[in-house]
Parts: structure tokens; sequence; C-alpha cells
């Protein structure tokens, strides 16, 4: 009666394959869902067929790669989304309403004040449209900081996602481990492997599968955050409203933004938000915007603002010579004597001496205009003629700092002075390229006389006058967003069209100055901004360096948005790949169908033809 | 910010061609975009590598336009700049003309030259005060206020509540007066004595430049002849001569006085001896019964004469200095019209301040070409003019002077040692009245 115990064995596997084949159909359509086969085996004497395992059929390399490309897309897309809204900032190309037109027409209105300098009309369309730049600047840089606040808020967000996925697959891992039903059990690994592609696009991950089928997963750089069925813990320490001045630190006293904690169930706390700890995926991409890119940008204004401030106050006196003699009187806390130093291996550095108010003090050098100089502070309050000791201070001061930080070149400058007239030369070894000092000549933000035709339009504020002082803290950072018109000015227009010093009547001498010293005046802009290369400052006009902040800006959205579509190809490649193995296949699943039915069939007429002989048997 | 949403693997196929159309779908609203708004982006990142030849140009479009705007500007100036100074030539030659025709003509029409001649100096200062809305074309680096005052102001004065200023009436009629003399004889003395024969000419004490008097006023007397043997003449070498009737000059006899102006002109006035009963004419003296009887008709004529070339040349000559030099004074060329003081000593004409007893008049020249007075330089930081008067003590400097010797007076200190003490420069006009009591 084998036939009928193969019959019976043949129709139960037949049913578990076509339940198998109906669920696989059923759930063509669900996220998540791999593929699943069932392999039949031919049991020992005779005795029929018994059902085997159900199996998830995927590509193993294939989900790796889905999983990194996620993680990649996830990046580009984040940045590519962040960066075109900086693009936006700055307007639609050829309005009056780009930041570039805001700037063309305020310099026009200087032009025609030129002309028509006895119009008050003329005057105060001058200030309108001055101020029209500056609220532009102020509102673009609150943009920035506001795209670095919703920033600060979406990590918020998506470390707590992340967080409950990692808790997730640590649950599922455990319960994978105590399953012994195939089918409930591949509904788990299901679940567990949508989880980690979802955590995938928030961080680089890589998996490794554990023997008891537990997978344990880790960040790209090697932090393991889940093992079996222990998961570390994710917490973001958000820091409400960030500034100019809010920036990452390793070291969590000075640092003025949130961090991304991973809590190990041992107790270990990893900062997860340390640069190249994660390398992929929207949280590197977030924390990449937030601590680098938007800075930048913000920095970029800055530096616009204090140009269009500077390029209207300051006078630049430079000393080509060797040793370099330069007059420094009048300088202003904030004003700096840059001096390139060569040394004999050819390379070469720039000492920036700042001027401050009280003892010499070492000075962040990304707030000048060189982020790779010796900065130093040199007290310029000391009394008139001791220049030469403040000098010397400074420079001292320098070497030491330069000493203790381990420098292989370091500058050795001697400083003597007589009067305000510093001469500068260098012991043997290296040699003292010239020297270049940015003087401010208005005493206050009230004063439009000193230093004529120079004056203070744009402040700090409405009426501070912006020096560029690091006394206190670094006046340029955030200074885009206080720059303001003098509020001076706009009380008394004719300041503009004064023809001297002390002398009101109108002439369009001034006005002529200001345009030429916004469109053709070479200014330094510091190398933090990023343009033309990080390691030297940038030199141009500030019409100039206008156009290439908008123009950086313009290239790095629509590098960013390339990058982004080259990103997205590869990325549905790998899930192209990823489902042509587990994806189900309905005309594969209609055939297996239309042959399990047929076999369902044959094992029916077995069994009818076994009884058929046994009804037969019977009656013998 | 932006995840990946997890995909169904088994229906990849239909998701994807989701997203291509969703793809499709975005470009061609681009490309609406693009066509409806006929720009390329509207972002500077989309216009790909145009992007810094679209800043760029955008920036000289603006600086060209600006240009541009300020030529359009200059060219409404210069059409009108033209137009106004093509007028003033034209009102110019008009003047001109009419003023020659008025010459040869009668009283009638000189009354119409006149009045042509004031209405042509009025269209002038209109064209010279001509503005395109906001500039003065001809103001120079003060475009803000009139280059040139009124008619009225220039001729008549005018005065302002604080101070008033001398107009060109004034000027010509004090110049007229100073170089015509108290006598009307152009400063030349003429004695006589009665019953005599000698009749004695001398020129006035200013007549020649001096140190005293930075200008010539009245006639000098250069040359004077007499024809015939009856009349004799002895030139003295300062200006003087005497004619002595010596006998009875005959019919035609001639006496010549040649007088130089102050502009180094000359006139001369020949008087003819005439018959006792021929007609009398002011070029004429009779011979009359006796020699001494001829000598006093030679002195009437002669003064009539001398008189009558003080009230018509020598008038007109001072009138056309006067006008000439207030005409070219300017106030940024720091000069002023040369005024007449009496001079402290003498008590006669001098155009230097400083030997002036006091100025003429409180009024500073006028007005209508500069408006600040000459002597009076700023210092410092401009100010308005407070005071038309100078400082009494030539030496003085800067803001401070010596104190005068009237003021010493009554002080304890030695008059000299007084005067040593500096006392600052008195501003405000002081009125004549205060002046005197306190002298």
């Amino acid at each position: 009666m084998n036939a009928i115990w193969n019959a019976t064995a043949g129709l139960k596997a037949t049913q578990a394959a076509i339940n198998v084949v109906s669920q696989n159909v059923a759930n063509s359509g669900t996220a998540g869902y791999v593929r699943r086969t069932i392999s039949t085996v031919s049991t020992e004497g005779n005795l029929g067929v018994t059902v085997g395992a159900v199996t998830r059929s995927f590509d193993t390399a294939a989900l790796k790669q889905l999983r990194s490309e996620t993680a990649g897309a996830a990046y580009t897309a984040t940045r590519a989304d962040i960066t075109s809204q900086l693009d936006k900032l700055y307007g639609t190309p050829g309005s009056a309403t780009a930041l570039d037109g805001t700037f063309n027409t305020f310099t026009r209105s200087l032009q025609e004040l030129t002309a028509n300098p006895t119009s008050a009309a003329a005057r105060s369309t001058v200030l309108s449209n001055a101020s029209a730049l500056a609220s532009q600047i102020n509102a673009a840089a609150s943009n920035v900081q506001s795209l670095r606040n919703g920033i600060e808020g979406q990590l918020a967000t998506d470390t707590a996602t992340a967080s409950s996925l990692l808790s997730n697959i640590a649950t599922l891992n455990a319960k994978i481990q105590n399953t012994t039903d195939d089918s409930s059990k591949a509904d788990l690994q299901d679940q567990r492997d949508q989880a980690i592609n979802s955590l995938s696009s928030y961080m680089d991950l890589s998996t490794v599968d554990q023997r008891d089928g537990t997978v344990t997963v880790l960040t790209g750089s090697g932090v393991t955050l889940v093992d079996r069925g222990n998961a570390a813990t994710l917490s973001f320490d958000g820091h409400g409203t960030l500034d100019a001045s809010s920036r990452y630190s390793t070291d969590s006293s000075q640092r003025t933004v949130g961090t991304i904690t991973a809590t190990t169930p041992g107790g270990a706390k990893i900062d997860l938000g340390a640069p190249g700890v994660m390398r992929s995926g929207s949280l590197a991409a977030q924390f990449e915007l937030r601590d680098t890119t938007l800075p930048q940008a913000q920095r970029q204004l800055d530096d616009l603002a204090a140009g269009m401030a500077t390029a209207l106050t300051n006078k630049t006196v430079t000393s080509t010579t060797n040793p370099a003699q330069i007059d420094i009187g009048g300088m202003k806390p904030g004003n700096t004597l840059t001096i390139p130093v060569t040394f004999g291996d050819g390379s070469v550095r720039n000492v920036v001496l700042v001027a401050g108010t009280g003892a010499s003090k070492p000075v962040d050098p990304s707030v000048t205009s060189d982020s790779t100089s010796f900065a130093q502070t040199f007290d310029v309050t000391r009394v008139p003629g001791d220049t030469e000791n403040a000098i010397k201070d400074a420079l001292s001061a320098m070497r030491t700092q330069a000493t203790a930080a381990g420098y292989k070149n370091i500058p050795n400058i001697t400083a003597t002075a007589t009067g305000s007239v510093v001469t500068l030369a260098s012991n043997t070894g290296s040699t003292v390229g010239g020297a270049t000092a940015s003087i401010t000549q208005p005493n206050s933000a009230n004063d439009f006389a000193n230093g004529y035709p120079q004056m203070p339009l744009f402040t700090d504020g409405t009426s501070k006058l912006y020096t560029g002082s690091v006394d206190t803290s670094a006046q340029i950072t955030g200074f885009a967003q206080r720059i303001a018109v003098n509020g001076n000015l706009a009380n008394n227009s004719s300041y503009l069209t004064a023809s001297g010093a002390n002398d009101l009547t109108a002439s369009g001498g001034r006005a002529q100055s200001l345009f030429t010293s916004l469109t053709s005046t070479q200014q330094t802009f510091s190398s933090a901004s990023g343009i033309g290369g990080v390691t030297a400052p940038y030199t141009a006009s500030v019409a100039q360096f206008t156009q290439d902040i908008i123009s950086a800006q313009g290239s790095a959205a629509s590098a960013a948005a390339t990058l982004d579509n080259t990103q997205q190809v590869s990325l549905s490649t790998a899930q192209s790949r990823f489902s042509q193995s587990a994806g189900v296949n309905i005309d594969s699943e209609m055939a297996n169908l239309i042959a399990l039915q047929t076999a369902y069939g044959a094992n029916a007429r077995v069994l009818t033809a076994a009884r058929d002989m046994l009804n037969q048997l019977l009656q013998i | 910010m932006t995840t990946i949403p997890p995909f169904a693997a088994g229906s990849y196929t239909v998701s994807r061609n989701t997203s291509q159309l969703l793809a499709l779908k975005s470009q061609l609203s681009d490309l609406t975009n693009q066509l409806s708004s006929g720009l390329t982006s509207q972002t500077y990142g989309g216009l790909g590598g145009a992007r810094t030849t679209a800043l760029s140009a955008q920036a000289s479009i603006s600086a060209l336009n600006g240009y541009s705007s300020v030529i359009d500007t200059a060219q409404t100036r210069a059409k009108l700049g033209t137009t106004s100074l093509s007028q003033v030539v034209s009102v110019a030659s008009a003047t001109n003309s009419t003023l020659q025709n008025g010459l040869q003509s009668t009283s009638l029409d000189t009354q119409a030259a006149k009045s042509t001649a004031l209405n042509n100096l009025n269209a002038a200062l209109d064209a010279l005060n001509q503005s395109d809305g906001s500039v003065y074309l001809f103001g120079g680096k003060k475009g803000s206020t009139q280059p040139v005052a009124d008619a009225g102001a220039i001729l008549y004065g005018t005065s302002d509540g604080t101070k008033t200023l001398d107009g060109l009436q004034t000027i010509v009629q004090q110049q007229v007066d100073a170089d015509v003399g108290p006598n009307g004889d152009g400063r030349v003395t003429q004695t006589y004595v009665a019953n005599s024969t000698m009749i004695s000419l001398a020129e006035g004490p200013s007549a020649r430049v001096t140190a005293q008097n930075g200008g010539a006023f009245g006639f000098q007397l250069t040359d004077v002849k007499a024809t015939g043997t009856a009349i004799g003449v002895s030139p003295n070498p300062s200006g003087q001569a005497t004619l002595s009737v010596n006998g009875q000059p005959v019919q035609g006899d001639t006496v010549t006085v040649k007088l130089t102006l102050p502009d180094n002109t000359t006139t001369t006035i020949t008087l003819t001896a005439a018959a006792a009963n021929a007609p009398t004419t002011s070029t004429t003296f009779t011979i009359g019964a006796t020699p001494s009887a001829t000598a006093k008709n030679l002195n009437d004529t002669l003064s009539a004469a001398i008189k009558n070339a003080a009230s018509t040349t020598l008038s007109a000559n001072a009138t056309a200095r006067a006008t000439t030099d207030f005409f070219a004074a300017s106030t940024d060329a720091n000069t002023t019209p040369k005024r007449v003081y009496a001079d402290a000593t003498t008590g006669g004409p001098t155009y230097l301040i400083a030997k002036a007893a006091a100025a003429p008049s409180r009024s500073s020249p006028s007005s209508g070409i500069r408006a600040r007075a000459a002597w009076i330089r700023p210092r410092g930081r401009a100010r308005p003019i407070r005071s038309v008067r100078a400082p009494r003590c030539n030496s003085a400097r800067g803001p401070m002077r010596r104190r005068s010797r009237a003021s010493c007076r009554g002080s304890p200190l030695s008059p000299s040692a007084c005067r040593q003490r500096a006392v600052p420069i008195l501003r405000r006009p002081i009125r004549p009245s205060l002046r005197r009591r306190r002298r």
C-alpha cells in the first residue's frame, strides 16, 4: 500500500508548495518580502515525500550592495536638497532681486549720484539701495542659520528613528534565535532585513551573519550597534537655536551644536558625530552640511559683509621691500598687519598681527584672512611711541606659541619702530617679503571727515563701526546677520556728497570713489570662505567676490545634483539586481502553480487507482 | 533628511516605471517653466558653465546702464549749457548793436536803449542761472546755489538783514566821485588872482599812483602848451603849470592842456583865442581889453573846459573802470572789486583799506559776483561771513590783532605795552554810532 502513502504524502507536499506559491503571489507587492521556495525530499523506504525547509531566495551580495547604495543615495539626496536651497537663497539669475542684482542696483545708484550730487532723491536712493543690499545679506545669512537649525531638529528626529530601528533589530534577532517554524522564521528575517535596510538609509552599515541566525550590525567605521539581542541606544543632545558662532568640537565642553552619542549595552559612550565616524547616509550628510557646508556659506556672507564695510572705510598700505618699512599709524582694534615670510626651504607662511587692546594673545587664524597663518594680537592702545614694544611682544608671543605647537619653520622677525613707522626684518634663514596693513580711517560710526573720501557707509548694527575686532569675540562672525546702513548717514545723507573732509558742498567725488572702492579696488578675502582655494587668501573686488560666492554656491549645488542623479542610478541598479533574485515573478509562480496542479491531479489519480485496486482485491 | 523609502522587490519594475514617469513629468514641468519664463533656470545652480558669464555680464550691464544714464544726464546738461551760452552771446551782440545805434540817436532812443540793455542783462543772467532741475549748470562745484545774483542786486545792491551789500551803482558812483573830486574838476586846482595875468594849474595830490593811495584819482597834468608869443607857459615838473598872459594874444592863438586819466589814456583841451565880438563857445576865450581881462576870460573858459572834461570823459572813464573791475572780481579767485576809502592822514581818496580811516560805509561791496569780501580770508572751517570790516591793525596775524591806540586810552598800562596785548578781532560789524563813541 506504498502507493497510497506515497500519493498522500505527494498531496501533502503539493499543498504545502501551493501554499508557498500563494503566499508569494499574495505578497508580490509587499515591501521587504523576499520570494520563498520550498524544497521536497523523498523519504527512505519508498514511503513518499516530505516537505523540506521554506527558504528565502535572495543574493547576499546584492543585498549588501543595495544597503551601501541606499546609504550613498540618502547622503547625496540630502546634500543635493540643502545645497539647492542654498543656491535658491541668491535669487533668480538676471533678476533685480538676486544678490548680485541688488549689489549692482546699489553700485548703479552710486554712479547716478556721481552725476546728480545735489539731488536729495539720488542720495536717498543710494541709502535705500544700500539698505536693501544689507537686508538681503541679513536674510541670506539668517536663512543659512535656519537651514542649520532645521538640520539640528531633523538630526534629533532621525536619531530617535535610528535608535528604535536598532532596538527593533535586536528584538527580532532574539525572536529568530528562538523560532523553529520555518515559515515564521522567514517572516521574522524579512522584517529584520527590512529594518536593516531602513537603517542603512541613515548611516553606512556592515553586517555579520552569526551561526545562530542573528545578525551583528556595525557602522562602516566599525562601531558595533547591534550584537545578537543587544542594541546600542542613540541619543542626540540638540542645542536649540544655532547661530553663526555655533560649531562642532570633539571636546564636548567647547561644542555648541548637538551630536549623536551611541551608548552600548555595556555603558560605553561613542560620539558618532565626530568627523569620519559616519561616512555615508543621511546622518553623515546632515553633519557635513551643518558643520562644514553651511558654516562656509555663512563665512562667505560674513566675508562679503566685512568686505563691503571695510572697502569703504579702510586704507591699505603696502611695503614690498626687505626689510619692510610700513607706517601703521591710526590702526584700530581688529585691523591687521600681514607679513609674508619665506623660509630657507622655499615655503611661505603669513604672520598676521591683529591690532587689539590689552596684552598680546593668540588669534584663531581662521578669523583672519589666512587660515594657515600664525596670528597674534598686538596692543594698539599702548602709549604712542611704544609701537615697537607692542609689536616685539606680539612677535615673541607668536614664536612661543608656534614653538609649542611644534612647527618646523618658525618665523623669526625683528621689529624696530620710529613713531608709527615699523621696520620689519628677518633673521638668517628666512626673508620678510614685505608687509601689508589695512587701516580703518574713520574713528567712529559718526566720523565722516577722517580719511576722506573713505566713510563708514555700512556698520555693525546701525551705530557701531566695523573694524574686524577680535578683542572679545571675532566681530566678523555673524556680521552678515548684523550689517546695516549707518544710522548717522540715514539721518544726514549729505555726507555722501561732501566735497571735502569738512566741506559739505555737494560734489560727486565721494560717490565716485565709493563706486570705485566697491567695483574695482582689490581686497583680500579670507581663505576660510573657500573661494579660490582654502589655503591662500583670495584677492578680488567686492563686486567680483559677490559673483564668486553666487557662482561657488551655484556650482556646488549643480555638482551635488549631478552626483545625486548618478547615485540614484546606482541605487536603482542595485534595487534591480536585488529584485531579480528576491522579487516574486508572477509568471514563474503561475507556471509552478500549473505544475503543482498537475502534480496534485496525478497524485490524486494514483490514490484513486490504489483505491480501485483495493476494492477489486476486496471483491475477490 | 532625505531617506530612501523601502521598496517591494516583487513589484520593482512597476515602481521603477512610476518613478521614471515622475522624473519625466518633472522634466516636462522644468521645460514648461523655461518656455514660459524665457530663462534657462530659476537658480544660478541650473545655469551650468554659463554661470560666471551670466554673473559678470549682469555686472557689466548694470555698470553700462549706470554710465548710460549718467551720459544722458550729462548730454541734457551739455545741451542746456550750449543753449544758455549761445543765448548769452546773442544777447551780448544784440546789446552791443542797440547801444551803438543809441549813440547816434536822440535821447528818446537812449532811454529805449537803456531799457533794452537792462532787459538783455536780465536775459544773460537768467541764462547763466540755468538749471537742469538739480544742478545750476554754471555753478561749478557749488551746483546747488545760483551762480549769479539777480540784476537788481548786482546793480543796486541788496540787504539780507545782517549786512548790506553794495551794488554796481554805488561802486560806480563812489569811483566817479573820487575821480571827479568834490569840485567837479578832476581834482585839478586852478588858481587865478583877480586882475592878475597869471593862471596856475596844479593836479590833485592823489593824481599819481603812490604808496599812500594804491592808484591814481583824477587828472594828471601832463602837458601845457601855448602858441604865439603872448601867453607864456612855465611848466613845473611836479604836475603844475603856470600860464601868464604877457600880452594880448592874436586871434587863433591856442592854449593846449593835456590831461592824463588814471588808466593812462589822455584827453586834450585846446582853447583858441577869439575876437571880442566872436560868438562864445566852450573852446574859445575872448581877447579882452587888457591882458588881465584876457587872462580872466582864459581862466573862466579853462575852468569850464576842465570841469566839462571831468564830468564827461573822466566820469565815463571812471564808470568803465569801476564796472570792469566790479565784474572781474570773483570769490573763487579770492578777489574783490576795488573800493574807494578816505585816507586817514590826507583825507584824500585811496584804494588801500589799511590807509583808510574807516570804510566809507559799513557795507561790503556787492554781492552779485561774490558773497565774501576777499580781505576776510576764511580760516579753517568755512563759515558765513559775519563781518564786512577789516581788522584795523594791518599787522594782525591770525584771528588776533594788536589793540588800537584808541582802545588803549585809559588803560593803566603804557600805550605801547597795552598795544602789545593782542585782542581777538571783532567778527561782528560795529555800528558806526558805536564806533564813534568808542573813539
